[in-house]
């Protein structure tokens, strides 16, 4: 069963001159320890989707135009602000992409941490400050570090730090929004372990955001591939990685270059994603879809098979036929 | 630290050095003459020769910079006034108390005031506090300090009465004069707060500290503030140069006796000896506040402090240490 | 109708992107009218800078006749704004003293962006010893606080129009000159720039023809915030007995009459001061309206 669940999720930006439609009928479910993997280009409505999770948009401009967010059976999105306190990095956390611009500049990274466990737990402020350098330690930081500045530290250290902060109040759901985007190479695969040890140490279970095919192969059980604002494919990693039926899922996998077959040159998939403020009629992907002809309509997610759900409706109750 | 402090402070003296050669420079070549201006045209060419022999006047251009640097330098003499034929430095002395008060007071109150307003301004974002606030400083900012000064004197001490218009006898005198000081520097103390505040708040680090749990009030006043109050500091300095500007149009038209009126005086009777010693005590002092405000800065800012210093800054209280590694993680 | 829709997503073609490059001021005066303030602001300077020019058209009175009879009225049909103390009309004597407060700022602005840019650039440009020798110089004008500045340079030169604008300009230079070097510093890292080296195209060709359009937009929105800023420092000084002195008309100065007969009569000290009033608050408006739509990254 389910623990976390997002229903029909609509989160538009409004501003003066326009809606920016960013996130559009989001439907997904995450089982506890379990890692879904959320992928789409830059701009599809992933971290927007996580902000909305924990109602972190921004205040002006971030408006939820439909859907539930339900935690245990209980929607986010009608709870209190003192319910929401504990919610927030107590049981839902989250890491973010650039850990360089993550961390409060003027705050040592140890009181940072202790904030966190102080908001959450109570105990004293010395007892907050000990869990806080056991937490660096944890998160493999010299615990005597803990009184630097960020600016002491270097991007893949801040992003243990961060890691450590959310970690710190053992939460059941770990948001992760591109931990390792900003990381080197080399230091990529050090922080995607490191999370994996402490998510089953903690039993949480994580959303993954990425927009590498990598990341999601070695680190998730299920598979959401957005575009514009809009889950096309979802399901098991098997599914969208044996047996993927989306053009733009089969795109994405035809733009990674591959060891095995030799290829000149790669096959990016032309075009740019929509302008979400400015979504075209019908299907978001026709315009850059090679498939695509005058009878392609806005299409609900159809289950193709069990737990496979894809939105296109060239699969539509056809089962696969695009290869 | 101290020695970065020495280092500034010796960093000051060429920079002086040069500002002096300059005003002086400005001075010799002035084409109005002081002797002719002090005791009019038809004093005889003996008569003028004596005067000029008193008041140091004569002799080449190097000899009399020579004199004027070797005298600060060794007796710390910058010359005696050519109308009261006293030291100028005991004329500054005299003259600093209510330019010093006023000032002070001034800029310590527009913070005071300044930075709550521009924090209320922000938190209300786009609503009707807001916009008042932003109204206010739109209108305050296009009136120039001794047009404020003005005003006030018109308003409290010509038609209420509740203030004396002129001299320093008592406290009273002092209350217009720094509130016409403090509005200037303030209505930008304002503007800088609420504009830094709304640039802070969209940082990503106070997003983090949302997602942590962090209730809205400490997010504003632990996290943003704090941060916001940075480049609010730096304009602190530059404000003090503005508001000593001012002093001197608002001791005009409050007639205090005080650094502004003297240089204003000066002016008048192209006393050079005292023009001279108020640019260069003035410009001392820029040096100093601008020397302070970046020690704060340090102060306030870690990265900012390493680059200062060199070094970082320890932390004082002890923390508590966690057993021995290992033990923590089992 | 697939085929259309396939080439929807591409933006970038060569074309578009040129076109957009040629609407970029017509971006701006979009922003800009939309801005209500700004155009507020912008109205209000053009009457003003067209009452300055035709003052001797709309002037009411001759602003030197006076007429010690009718002198300290308060302000009537006859005299909108009062008479001063020797009877002369107030309000003609504020349409002339805005020639010459608008005129000097103006003056003062010229020359601090001609020296400006010419000091920014060449630090900016050639960098090494010529760059540090100018910088020091920017420093040391700088240590000395603008308006003590002004005075000291105001009493050795001496009254009138062009002594008060150098007086005013040699304050405003170091901070137009480090944003010129700023600017082109900036502009040296961009590729196209070095391009221009690594093809041959002598420096001088490059300063003109690259870079300096880049150094354009923040120079515009400087003088127009300059403006108010000159002509309040410039009425200040004249306030004061430097600057600009009687019997020339400056709104600095004729408050400064004014001060000597507020205790018993307020118009003549005042209406030079809104006049100073409205004045910054049309340029003031004006300059943060041009900047916000020079520059939208700015805008909170």
């Amino acid at each position: 069963m389910a623990f976390f669940e997002v229903k029909d999720l609509t989160i538009h930006y409004e501003t003066s001159e326009e809606e920016i439609e960013a996130v559009n009928h989001v439907s997904f479910s995450i089982d506890e320890g379990e890692t879904l993997g959320l992928v789409g280009e830059t701009g599809a409505g992933k971290s927007t989707t996580a902000y909305g999770i924990l109602r972190i948009l921004p205040d002006r401009t971030g408006r939820y135009r439909s859907g539930e967010i339900l935690y245990n059976g209980k929607d986010i999105l009608k709870m209190e602000e003192h319910e929401m306190k504990n919610i927030r990095g107590g049981e839902i956390s989250m890491i973010f992409q650039d850990p360089m611009t993550a961390l409060n500049p003027l705050m040592r990274v140890g009181d940072q941490i202790a904030e966190a466990v102080l908001l959450h737990n109570k105990c004293s402020k010395a007892e907050a400050t000990r869990r806080a350098l056991e937490m660096l330690e944890t998160v493999g930081i010299d615990p005597a570090r803990g009184e630097e500045f960020p600016y002491q530290f270097s991007g893949g250290m801040q992003q243990r730090v961060v890691i450590a902060m959310a970690l710190a109040c053992s939460p059941k759901l770990l948001l992760a929004d591109e931990p390792t985007t900003a990381l080197d190479v080399t230091i990529q695969a050090q922080v995607l372990d490191l999370m994996n040890d402490l998510k089953k140490k903690f039993k949480s279970a994580m959303l993954l955001i990425t927009h590498d095919l990598g990341i999601v192969a070695e680190n998730c059980d299920k598979v959401a591939i957005m575009y514009a604002g809009e889950i096309v494919e979802y399901g098991t990693l098997e599914h969208i990685f044996d047996n993927p039926m989306h053009p733009y899922t089969n795109g994405l996998f035809n733009a990674i270059p591959s060891l095995d077959k030799d290829t000149d040159r790669l096959n990016p998939i032309p075009g740019l994603m929509p302008d979400p403020a400015n979504l075209p009629e019908g299907c978001n992907f026709a315009p850059r879809c090679p498939y695509a002809n005058e009878n392609c309509v806005q299409q609900e997610l159809k289950e193709v098979e069990q737990g496979h759900f894809v939105r296109c409706c060239r699969v539509n109750g056809r089962g696969n036929d695009n290869e | 630290m101290v020695k970065y402090i020495i280092k500034r402070l010796l960093w000051t003296i060429p920079v002086l050095l040069v500002v002096i050669i300059a005003v002086f420079t400005i001075m010799y070549f002035t084409p109005g003459d002081s002797i002719y201006a002090l005791y009019g045209q038809d004093i005889t060419q003996e008569q003028y020769d004596k005067l000029a022999e008193s008041m140091g006047l004569s002799g080449g251009y190097w000899e009399r910079l020579g004199n004027y640097l070797w005298g600060i330098v060794s007796r710390f003499d910058f010359g005696s006034s050519y109308v009261s034929k006293r030291p100028v430095v005991t004329m500054i002395a005299e003259r600093l108390k209510p330019s010093l008060i006023i000032g002070i007071f001034s800029v310590i109150f527009s913070q005071l005031i300044a930075i709550p307003i521009g924090i209320v301004a922000a938190t209300h974002h786009q609503k009707g506090l807001d916009w008042g606030i932003i109204t206010g400083c739109v209108v305050f900012s296009c009136i120039p300090q001794y047009i404020i000064a003005v005003f006030l004197m018109l308003i409290f001490c010509l038609q209420l009465r509740w203030f004396p218009a002129a001299g320093i006898s008592s406290w009273k005198h002092y209350v217009l004069p720094i509130v016409a000081g403090l509005i200037g520097g303030g209505v930008q103390t304002i503007k800088m707060t609420r504009s830094s505040m709304l640039e802070v708040i969209r940082q990503d680090y106070i997003r983090t500290a949302r997602a942590k749990g962090v209730p809205e009030r400490s997010v504003i006043y632990k996290h943003t503030l704090k941060n916001a109050l940075i480049p609010v500091l730096t304009t602190i300095g530059m404000q003090v140069g503005g508001a000593m500007g001012g002093s001197i149009l608002a001791e005009t038209v409050f007639t205090i006796p005080g650094m502004g009126l003297l240089l204003r005086e000066a002016t008048g009777n192209l006393d050079f000896p005292v023009i001279m010693g108020n640019i260069i005590f003035m410009t001392t002092c820029h040096a100093v506040i601008n020397l302070l405000t970046d020690i704060v800065y340090g102060f306030v800012d870690p990265r900012v402090y390493v680059s200062l210093y060199g070094k970082k800054r320890e932390k004082k209280k002890k923390t508590p240490q966690i057993q021995q590694p290992g033990g923590a993680s089992a | 109708m697939s085929k259309e829709m396939r080439h929807g997503g591409r933006e970038n073609s060569p074309k578009k992107h040129k076109q957009r490059k040629h609407s970029q001021w017509r971006d701006v005066w979009f922003r800009l009218r939309r801005n209500k303030l700004a155009m507020v602001g912008m109205i209000i300077a053009a009457i003003l800078v067209l009452l300055a020019i035709f003052a001797p058209l709309l002037a009411p009175y001759d602003y030197t006749e006076q007429n010690i009879l009718g002198r300290f009225q308060y302000p009537n049909w006859q005299h909108l704004f009062g008479t001063d103390h020797l009877g002369r009309d107030t309000l003609s004597r504020v349409l002339y003293g805005g020639r010459i407060s608008l005129l000097t700022s103006v003056i003062a602005l010229i020359i601090s962006m001609f020296v400006a840019v010419i000091m920014g650039t060449v630090a900016g440009f050639f960098g090494g010893t010529v760059d540090i020798i100018i910088m020091r110089i920017l420093d040391v004008i700088g240590a000395v606080p603008s308006m003590f500045l002004a005075i000291t340079i105001s009493a050795a030169l001496g009254s009138g129009v062009v002594q008060t604008a150098i007086a005013i300009a040699i304050g405003n230079i170091g901070q137009m000159a480090r944003l010129v070097r700023g600017s082109i510093l900036q502009s040296r890292q961009q590729q196209y720039v070095e391009s221009a080296f690594a093809t041959g195209s002598g420096n001088i060709r490059i300063m003109f023809k690259q870079v300096l359009p880049n150094v354009l937009s923040p120079l515009i929105i400087t003088a127009s915030m300059g403006i108010g800023g000159n002509i309040s420092a410039i009425s200040g000084l004249s306030f004061i007995g430097l600057g600009v002195q009687p019997p020339t008309a400056e709104w600095g100065n004729l408050m400064n009459t004014g001060m000597d007969y507020i205790r018993e009569y307020w118009p003549q000290a005042i209406f030079p001061g809104f006049a100073i009033m409205l004045t910054l608050f049309a340029f003031n408006c004006f300059g943060d309206g041009l900047r916000d739509a020079l520059d939208p990254k700015l805008k909170q």
